[in-house]
């Protein structure tokens, strides 16, 4: 008699279901998982982060702890450009081109100079951070969004240097290469406004 | 007794239940405890403490002996003082010594025992400095205080042991060096966000 009576209760209780506020788009906890989401729920700032981390992977070291080192430091400058409110050319052009270029630098097994790579990597992390600094919202704590932001960005590196990790294997190289060619792909994607 | 016998005396205590004091009721003791949880609400204070802690863990923790001494007279010299009036925010220079703090551990820079001394002073002084509590006097404000400098000396050697442990695998230390630019970054886009007005 009970089994058919539960289910029965549970959807009559879901006809009075009130609105649930999971976040709270203010304060610490809102303003650090709005910056935490901002380069997670972005593909291209995904993309582009995951490629840093494949790239300094496939260079080794320094470049692995170097690249990931200098784009948040570097963002930061360009996030501080944003909040200022100084114009820059094209920042989602520069964002879409970020994939694609640091994908081909993996897909083509590219090792420049380390100076290079780190001159790339931060001229691609001024267009994100400048896209990161003028979308902070407005009621959000800036300090928590900031940790936010960066923390995710960080985190992304990691999973690229993770699967990076492969290229110890010859497998794994072709693995790594094919990841940064279909990055590359999805950031010609996003230039060409496909995806 | 038996399980049944003594289901009546449960049954009859459960009737009179009184309210449950899960906090100590000493005195005081509240005061404390803000103050000792007061480094970690202070955005700007938790990440130049941390960022301290960062750096000075990632060096031989014997060389850090006198900075850490220069911690703790900075940092209770600043608490004291801290009643005095007048004493303009200090969350820009907070803020600003996290980034260069940040830096160091990104970067990995050593520094001679003055300089060490002399960072751990300044950064000791200047959350101390900022953590005088505006609406409390005579001995609960004496409490809170202590509790401050106790939480801030917890944070830094916390975060200075965690910091030594991670370093001792090369892939770890890189992660503490990750670490210090993520606050540097962090700190900056702050600054960044207080300069331009939109702090809140």
């Amino acid at each position: 008699m009970m089994r058919p009576v539960r289910p029965t209760l549970a959807l009559f209780g879901m006809l009075f279901a009130t609105v649930v506020f999971a976040h709270e788009g203010d304060g610490i906890a809102g303003g650090f998982a709005s910056g935490f989401l901002h380069p997670i729920l972005g593909w291209d700032h995904v993309a582009a982060m995951v490629a840093v981390g494949l790239w300094g992977a496939f260079l080794g070291s320094p470049a692995i702890w170097l690249l990931p080192i200098v784009f948040p430091l570097v963002m930061a400058v360009g996030g501080a450009l944003g909040v200022a409110g100084v114009p820059f050319p094209a920042v989602e052009t520069g964002i879409a081109a970020s994939a694609l270029i640091l994908g081909l630098m993996v897909a083509v097994a590219a090792r420049p100079p380390l100076w290079v790579a780190a001159v790339l990597v931060a001229l691609f992390a001024l267009f994100h951070g400048h896209a990161h600094g003028t979308e902070l919202p407005a009621a959000a704590n800036a300090l928590a969004y900031s940790l936010g932001f960066v923390i995710a960005t960080g985190l992304l590196h990691v999973c690229g240097i993770l699967f990076g990790a492969l290229v110890h294997w010859p497998s794994g190289r072709v693995a790594v290469r094919a990841a940064g060619g279909t990055i590359a792909l999805a950031g010609l994607g996003f230039l060409t406004g496909v995806l | 007794m038996t399980p049944r016998a003594g289901a009546l005396p449960s049954l009859v205590l459960l009737g009179v239940p009184g309210t449950a004091f899960a906090h100590s009721p000493i005195d005081g003791i509240n005061d404390f405890y803000n103050g000792l949880l007061h480094p970690l609400f202070v955005p700007a204070h938790a990440l130049l403490l941390v960022a301290l802690g960062l750096y000075f863990g990632q060096r031989d923790l014997r060389e850090s002996r006198g900075a850490l001494s220069a911690f703790l007279a900075a940092a209770a010299a600043g608490l004291l003082l801290s009643s005095t009036a007048g004493i303009p925010s200090l969350e820009t220079l907070q803020l600003a010594a996290a980034v260069v703090v940040g830096l160091l551990v990104a970067l990995h820079v050593p520094l001679p025992p003055a300089g060490r001394a002399a960072l751990a002073a300044l950064g000791g002084m200047a959350v101390a400095l900022d953590s005088g509590p505006e609406t409390l006097v005579g001995m609960p404000r004496a409490l809170a205080l202590i509790g401050t400098g106790v939480g801030m000396g917890l944070l830094l050697l916390y975060t200075m042991g965690i910091a030594d442990y991670l370093g001792k695998k090369s892939w770890l230390r890189i992660g503490v060096r990750v670490a210090g630019s993520w606050i540097s970054a962090s700190a900056v886009m702050v600054i960044a966000l207080s300069l331009s007005g939109h702090v809140s």
